[in-house]
């Protein structure tokens, strides 16, 4: 299982590397302290309105929603294809392009646009919030990021 | 004569720890164990609570408890309906616990789904009729 997900690389869903840094809300590394818990993903810094990219070559699934009382919110849930079987991602703060769901999508391509989430949170950096499991287990997609230039579509 | 007393104070101390944890014991922690198209089903050994999503016929709820069986209406429908569609945060984090009585079922249910945590306390009677009686609810910046 290790040497698949270590041959596996996945690209930022922002097209660029940098981790969100600490703010007044917290840190955006994979088990950065969140109070009583840990945070399940990474987070990609953005500026709302930018292209979000899929991580993988994947099948959009459906629409994920984060927050169960604001459906201002949105996200998109990504299941692995070729060698990404076994693969879903969680990807929050961002709006789908239209009729994206049940589309086939390769790693890199533009499947929405960054929201704003200082709106609900004024002073967070605004981010796009990235969670990936392989066969059901958390695991830190920062560890297997590919380079930025290799992600281009 | 002094590691005696050490002895004996080390049994006091541990039956004491026994006897605490017994009066906890009548509660019972369910954790969700699997997702089926249809249902969600949490289960403790002889304990479990399975919700329902698809039947439009009876009751979603089915609660059993040893030699009990209720059937009940949704106890917080949004919440379950969004555990379903998003899935637990992580294994541990949406779980039941529930106690009994002759007379109804008590129990609270805590969740943590995508970026919104909270939990509720409810009581279902006999005749599957639910009650909630604190909820609470928060979102959290991812």
């Amino acid at each position: 299982m290790m040497s698949n997900i270590e041959c596996t690389l996945f690209c930022s869903p922002t097209g660029s590397n940098t981790v969100r840094r600490v703010d007044s809300f917290g840190q955006g590394r994979f088990v950065a302290p969140r109070g009583a818990r840990l945070h399940s993903g990474v987070d990609f810094n953005v500026e709302a309105g930018d292209d979000v990219y899929s991580p993988i070559f994947g099948k959009i699934v459906r629409v994920a929603i984060p927050y169960k009382s604001d459906e201002r919110f949105r996200g998109l849930v990504i299941e692995g294809i070729g060698r990404y079987v076994g693969y879903s991602v969680k990807l929050f703060y961002l709006d789908p392009l239209k009729e994206i769901v049940g589309r086939t999508v390769k790693q890199g391509e533009l499947i929405g646009t960054a929201q704003d989430l200082t709106i609900k949170y004024p002073g967070i950096t605004n981010h796009i919030h990235f969670e990936i499991t392989f066969k059901g287990i958390q695991i830190d997609p920062s560890r297997f990021l590919e380079k930025e230039e290799l992600c281009k579509v | 004569m002094q590691s005696l007393k050490i002895f004996l104070a080390l049994v006091f101390i541990q039956i004491s720890v026994a006897c605490s944890k017994s009066n906890d014991s009548s509660l019972i922690q369910l954790h969700l164990q699997s997702k089926t198209e249809c249902q969600l089903i949490f289960k403790s050994q002889n304990v479990s609570v399975v919700e329902n999503f698809c039947s439009t016929e009876g009751k979603p709820i089915l609660i059993r408890m040893n030699d009990q069986e209720i059937r009940s209406d949704w106890i917080d429908e949004r919440t379950s309906r969004f555990l379903f569609q998003e899935g637990c945060a992580s294994a541990g984090e949406c779980f039941y616990e529930l106690s009994t009585d002759e007379a109804r079922v008590r129990g609270r249910f805590s969740y943590r789904i995508n970026m919104t945590e909270g939990e509720y306390s409810f009581e279902v009677d006999k005749s599957g009729q639910s009650k909630v009686f604190k909820q609470s609810s928060k979102d959290i910046p991812s």
